[in-house]
């Protein structure tokens, strides 16, 4: 302080602790760079098991028993169950003989037993 | 005549590899940047211990953020020191509520000084730790300019801020400090 101005540079190069104090001890770079490397380490060891190799797995032999499965089943079972779903609505296909004048329909029946009935036709071209 | 005659011997530095390891380039992260890290830390904190667990928190954040880390050596200083500031605001942050519970140590002055000789040392003290109370980003910046003679536009690229803001920390930094020494003396 000189003449009731400050230089605040100043005071703070005289009480500098690093330049008083000097740097950190050899003890104190080794044990901190044991602890830093450690984490590192340690880090390294949680990411890579079991975490994402094991959410892979299972997410594997689910599609794999799902693809197994699909294939097992007949493929009238998988239409029938698939008809089944929907909220209890019949429905039912009639064709007739091949070679004859085929006409194809499809036939509902709503939960209030109305009952409809589509007759496609085969020469409809639109 | 003496005819001399040699091969040209073509010599370029070793590329510059970076360990691919994280455990590794952490350990080098340490060993080139610690010291500097170090002398920046005891600067921000009241005392040797402090700035020891600040440099120790600071490596083990960028332990949790290697691959982010970027490559050049300046560029991996200046990403930890602006981790380094980022711990001392969070301890900044929890200290805050600390000191508004506790005014008796917030308002701590010292003993008023008889002499020349110890006038400068209660001022050189007081300086310190009104430096202390200082906000981290604030602090770092008056102790990278005034101490460790990095330039204002070396600061903000560290900080990621203007220079303009360096400025701003710097005037009203400087001025904080004032203040406390021309009220302790």
């Amino acid at each position: 302080m000189v003449d009731g101005t400050v230089n605040v540079g100043d005071l703070l190069r005289d009480g500098d602790p690093v330049a008083r104090e000097g740097g950190l001890s050899a003890d104190h770079v080794d044990a901190m760079r044991q602890a830093v490397i450690a984490a590192a380490l340690d880090r390294r060891a949680t990411t890579w098991w079991p975490g994402p190799l094991f959410v892979a797995a299972t997410v594997a032999a689910t599609l794999v028993a799902g693809v197994a499965l699909g294939r097992l089943l007949p493929a009238r079972d998988r239409t029938t169950s698939m008809l089944a779903r929907r909220a209890s609505v019949g429905t039912s296909a009639a064709r007739g003989n091949v070679g004859e004048d085929v006409k194809t329909q499809l036939q509902f029946a709503t939960p209030g037993g109305t009952r409809i009935i589509w007759v496609f036709d085969p020469d409809f071209n639109p | 005549m003496t005819l001399m005659t040699g091969e040209v011997v073509v010599w370029s530095p070793a590329a510059d590899v970076r360990p691919a390891d994280p455990a590794e380039r952490l350990a080098a992260l340490f060993d080139v940047h610690h010291r500097r890290l170090y002398g920046l830390a005891r600067r921000m904190s009241g005392s040797a211990d402090a700035a020891r667990d600040l440099v120790q928190e600071t490596y083990l954040r960028a332990a949790q953020a290697v691959a982010s880390i970027p490559d050049d050596p300046a560029r991996e200083q200046a990403w930890l020191v602006r981790v380094m500031v980022n711990v001392c605001r969070d301890g900044w942050r929890r200290g805050a509520v600390r000191r508004r519970l506790d005014p008796v140590h917030a308002s701590e002055t010292l003993p008023r000084a008889a002499s020349d000789q110890e006038t400068v040392l209660v001022a050189r003290t007081t300086v310190w730790r009104a430096l202390g109370r200082l906000a981290p980003r604030r602090r770092a910046i008056v102790i990278l300019y005034e101490l460790e003679g990095t330039a204002i536009g070396d600061i903000a690229a560290m900080l990621r801020v203007s220079p303009v803001t360096v400025r701003w920390h710097l005037s009203l930094g400087r001025r904080e400090l004032a203040r406390a020494v021309m009220a302790d003396g």
